[in-house]
């Protein structure tokens, strides 16, 4: 669980994705992060979100169809791999 | 005539080319974009969807390629084929239904990848074929093999009535010639009857009518149930057959009989294919997320030639071929489609001359569906 973690940024990985899959985020998060970083998701770094966010962009847009909010959610994750350099 | 080398093509050339190429594909192609927009479509796909290329291009793959179950149920965004092949960034493939324009199902079968340019996934691309006339001749053939196996069910029965009649001397006194041909008669029909289950439960498979009724199972319990269906063969065959679990009781929520035909099967092939002298071992493991059965023998082990293979239909390694000539080759394979059934997997080590070890994974609670049709 999120709440079970100390990476302040896979805490907030799951947090922004829960604004758009609610409580489907977390496995969402964990799935590719596992999937494509080979790692444990709690370890998850901001150079590892970078990698990660053209496989979150395109997951996500087979999710929702608005092409805006795939845009907002990148963003948002862009941002959050910054803050946490 | 002299053929031109492709990478003497200029840009434009290799275009036209990479389009006549996607429009010739035998089987239905669609490709997207990095938002899910189907960007290509070649004359198969729309045919078999049968909509046409101005509806689908720029068109969001989700809404327009509606996948569907058996039941005519649409399957979840996040479990459809194209979906998974970028959770996971492997290629998917996957038997399933898509529903076409005038609302008609048609079973397809499905291969996704997704697109890498410059090592960046950029889009997917799918493939896609019309299965009708395999899924026809499919259910003829699970048709056939289940009133053939009823239809055997039948005299086999009287034949075992019988033969135990007289084995137990309720028809008179039979000497020890007479019984022993008596006790061929019950081992042949013994192992006809098994066949016949098998034959039956993956024609239930197949066609997609196991029903999985989950509830609560001691892990441990069933493990000794199992064990002891098998301690007469095992002995028999001097082997020496085990159990060894945790100490804290192991829970699973689970399909109890699906489960136990499961391990039955394992502990049968160990048995089966070690021989005398050797070991058969069923554990189980607990563990953060999921239970592990583990059956390990010390048997004759599945050549490395054939590890890929061993859970396909009718396939018998040559090893075991020659110890064994009457099997079927169809018990891994209804294991596997079995373990599934119960959401798990199924993987197994092996070297030859020196044993397997089959590992079943299953969640601790399996979420259970009832897909009678």
């Amino acid at each position: 669980m999120a709440s079970s973690t100390n990476n302040a940024l896979y805490i907030r990985v799951v947090t922004i994705t829960a604004e758009y899959l609610g409580p489907a985020a977390e496995r969402f998060v964990d799935r590719q992060i596992e999937n494509h970083l080979h790692k444990h998701p709690h370890t998850i770094t901001a150079s590892d979100l970078r990698k990660l966010t053209d496989w979150l962009k395109l997951t996500f847009s087979l999710v929702t169809e608005d092409a805006g909010e795939v845009k907002d959610y990148i963003t948002k994750l862009h941002k959050a791999a910054e803050s946490h350099d | 005539m002299t053929k031109t080398p492709i990478n003497t093509l200029n840009l434009a050339e290799q275009k036209v080319l990479a389009e006549a190429l996607f429009t010739s594909i035998g089987d239905g192609a669609i490709a997207t974009d990095e938002y899910g927009k189907i960007t290509r479509i070649n004359p198969t796909a729309l045919r078999i969807l049968g909509y046409s290329e101005r509806e689908m291009i720029g068109a969001w793959f989700p809404k327009k390629i509606v996948s569907i179950n058996e039941n005519a149920e649409p399957i979840s965004l996040i479990d459809r084929p194209i979906t998974r092949a970028f959770l996971t960034g492997k290629t998917i493939t996957e038997k399933m239904y898509y529903r076409q324009k005038n609302g008609q199902p048609v079973p397809v079968s499905v291969t996704v990848s997704p697109i890498m340019l410059s090592g960046k996934p950029v889009g997917a691309i799918e493939v896609f074929r019309d299965i009708t006339i395999e899924y026809e001749i499919d259910r003829m053939k699970s048709d056939f093999i289940s009133l053939a196996s009823h239809q055997l069910r039948t005299p086999l029965s009287a034949i075992k009535t019988y033969s135990h009649m007289l084995l137990d001397g309720f028809m008179g006194e039979i000497n020890e010639a007479q019984k022993k041909s008596l006790r061929t008669i019950v081992g042949a029909s013994n192992r006809m009857n098994e066949l016949i289950s098998t034959l039956l439960n993956i024609t239930r498979m197949e066609s997609g009518s196991v029903t999985v009724t989950p509830k609560k199972i001691n892990a441990q319990a069933l493990i000794q149930e199992v064990i002891k269906e098998h301690e007469h063969a095992a002995s028999d065959n001097d082997i020496t057959l085990s159990s060894s679990t945790q100490k804290t009781e192991i829970t699973i929520v689970s399909d109890s009989l699906l489960l136990k035909e499961v391990l039955s099967n394992l502990v049968s092939n160990g048995i089966k294919y070690t021989p005398a002298g050797g070991t058969v071992s069923l554990t189980a493991k607990q563990r953060k997320y999921d239970i592990q059965f583990i059956i390990t023998d010390s048997g004759m082990g599945i050549p490395k030639y054939s590890q890929d293979q061993i859970f396909t239909k009718f396939f018998r390694a040559h090893n075991v071929v020659k110890k064994e000539t009457s099997g079927t080759g169809l018990g891994l394979y209804l294991v596997k489609g079995l373990v599934e059934s119960l959401e798990g997997t199924i993987t197994f080590e092996s070297k030859e001359n020196a044993g397997t070890t089959f590992i079943v994974t299953l969640p601790k609670t399996v979420i259970g569906s009832s897909i009678a049709q």
